[in-house]
């Protein structure tokens, strides 16, 4: 005979009521006691019908096949149960295990290539862009008593990860050249537009930089207006045509 | 789920072991029979469409990959998935912080959404035991009737559910007990 107080736990517990720590508690000798289990069972069989006390409202029909559709794309995994026949299970298993098997073989040979692919790309990134550097550097101490400024500018931007610019300008003669390298399309109605950011004056353009399929582009530039001493480049996207000052996103600065 | 008892039971109990199986078209018909019920409920619970039909697809979404765990010796298949659907509505109820707030709204009005009258399978079987559950709930005391249906559609706390009925703990804790038996009681002595 299980005690008056067991057995309103009982009833708080088909209903959630009993707090995470008595339930525990209780679990361990629900599974013990079989009169116990028998009155939760009860208990539960009345609750299930409380459902009903609801007013009845159909789920929208869209929402079957939004489930059906989940169900679909979930893995199950059916247990085994002790009453199916036993004789297919060694070859079922070992029919699985070679399956697996194959399909990890090839999904390993595939990342293997991928994985070699990723590493020829990376290394040819790394060694373009250290041949840029070399370029740069070359420049540098080249031009270093002159007045040519060579710039490598970056973005933090994921689309622009990869691309590649080099902004080369002489300030005594006001013009430039830009080398811009995997590049995506601006997008419909949009242009790349390089920006010289003079110390502690506004943007000035330097001029639109179409970029071809290829994502490259070299375009030599005059500044809209004389700049003598500059802080940055930048390239933005701006609207068809440019902008006389920035307007849309920022995507590439250095200096 | 309706009057002629043992064999509704015997057909969800065979739908349900063969969605443990694997079959999608048993899945789909028991999802015709359950979910006007379970979203009933939920529905009630939660007073939101939105996140009543998430925590209808939630549960079904459980039901599918657990099917295998109902025992058909314990409950009957309906009761199994409301209990089911029932845990899924309180964890997200709690999850969300929800319930405070949803104890003060009415119950769904029941104008607002569309009636499920001959849009799905086995209606006319859910408003008869609807019907049928309410009769036996009428002879349930008034105090018990009151505290089960506190504590069964609404996420409080056996303290809140006393609080509310002004009514000391221990009575609270046995009027749910008896009233959720004494309902068992008169639903089987009808069938």
């Amino acid at each position: 005979m299980i005690d008056e107080t067991l057995q309103d736990d009982a009833g708080l517990y088909v209903m959630r009521l009993l707090p995470p720590d008595e339930v525990v508690a209780f679990d361990k000798r629900l599974a013990a006691d079989p009169e116990l289990r028998a009155l939760v069972e009860q208990l539960e069989d009345a609750a299930g019908h409380l459902a009903h006390v609801a007013p009845t409202v159909a789920p929208p029909p869209a929402l079957k096949g939004r489930i059906l559709s989940d169900i679909r794309h979930e893995v199950r995994v059916i247990p085994f149960t002790a009453g199916r026949k036993l004789a297919w299970v060694p070859w079922a298993l070992a029919a699985g295990l070679a399956i697996a098997a194959t399909m990890f073989w090839q999904q390993a040979s595939i990342y293997r290539q991928q994985s070699v692919a990723y590493r020829q790309e990376s290394l040819s990134y790394r060694e373009q862009t250290r041949s840029q550097e070399t370029l740069i550097a070359e420049l540098r101490s080249r031009d270093a008593l002159s007045s040519v400024q060579i710039a490598s500018l970056s973005s933090k931007l994921a689309t622009y990860e990869k691309a590649l610019a080099t902004v080369v300008y002489d300030a005594q003669q006001q013009r430039g050249l830009v080398k811009l390298d995997r590049f995506p399309k601006a997008g419909a109605e949009k242009d790349y537009q390089l920006w010289i950011i003079p110390t502690g004056g506004n943007p000035v353009s330097a001029g639109l930089v179409p970029v071809g399929d290829d994502g490259l582009a070299r375009v030599s530039f005059k500044p809209t207006q004389a700049v003598k001493s500059i802080d940055a480049f930048a390239i933005s996207v701006e609207p068809a045509g440019g902008s006389t000052q920035p307007r849309g996103e920022v995507v590439l600065v250095g200096k | 789920m309706s009057t002629n008892g043992d064999n509704q039971r015997q057909v969800d109990a065979e739908l349900l072991s063969r969605v443990a199986a694997g079959d999608e078209d048993a899945f789909a018909r028991l999802y015709d029979r359950f979910s006007p019920g379970l979203y009933s409920m939920v529905l009630k619970m939660t007073g939101d469409e939105a996140e009543a039909q998430d925590v209808l697809q939630d549960a079904f979404s459980h039901i599918w990959r657990k099917a295998m765990t109902f025992d058909p010796r314990r409950s009957a298949a309906f009761t199994w998935a409301v209990m089911v659907t029932r845990n899924k509505c309180i964890d997200r109820l709690r999850v969300r912080q929800r319930f405070a707030r949803i104890a003060e709204k009415a119950a769904v009005e029941e104008q607002s959404a569309p009636k499920v009258d001959d849009i799905s399978v086995g209606l006319a079987e859910l408003n008869e035991e609807r019907g049928r559950v309410r009769a036996a709930l009428d002879q349930v005391t008034q105090d018990q009737r009151q505290a089960i249906e506190l504590a069964f559609f609404n996420d409080f706390t056996h303290e809140e559910i006393a609080e509310r009925l002004s009514t000391p703990l221990g009575t609270v804790k046995a009027r749910i007990r008896r009233g959720l038996l004494k309902l068992r009681e008169i639903l089987e002595g009808q069938s």
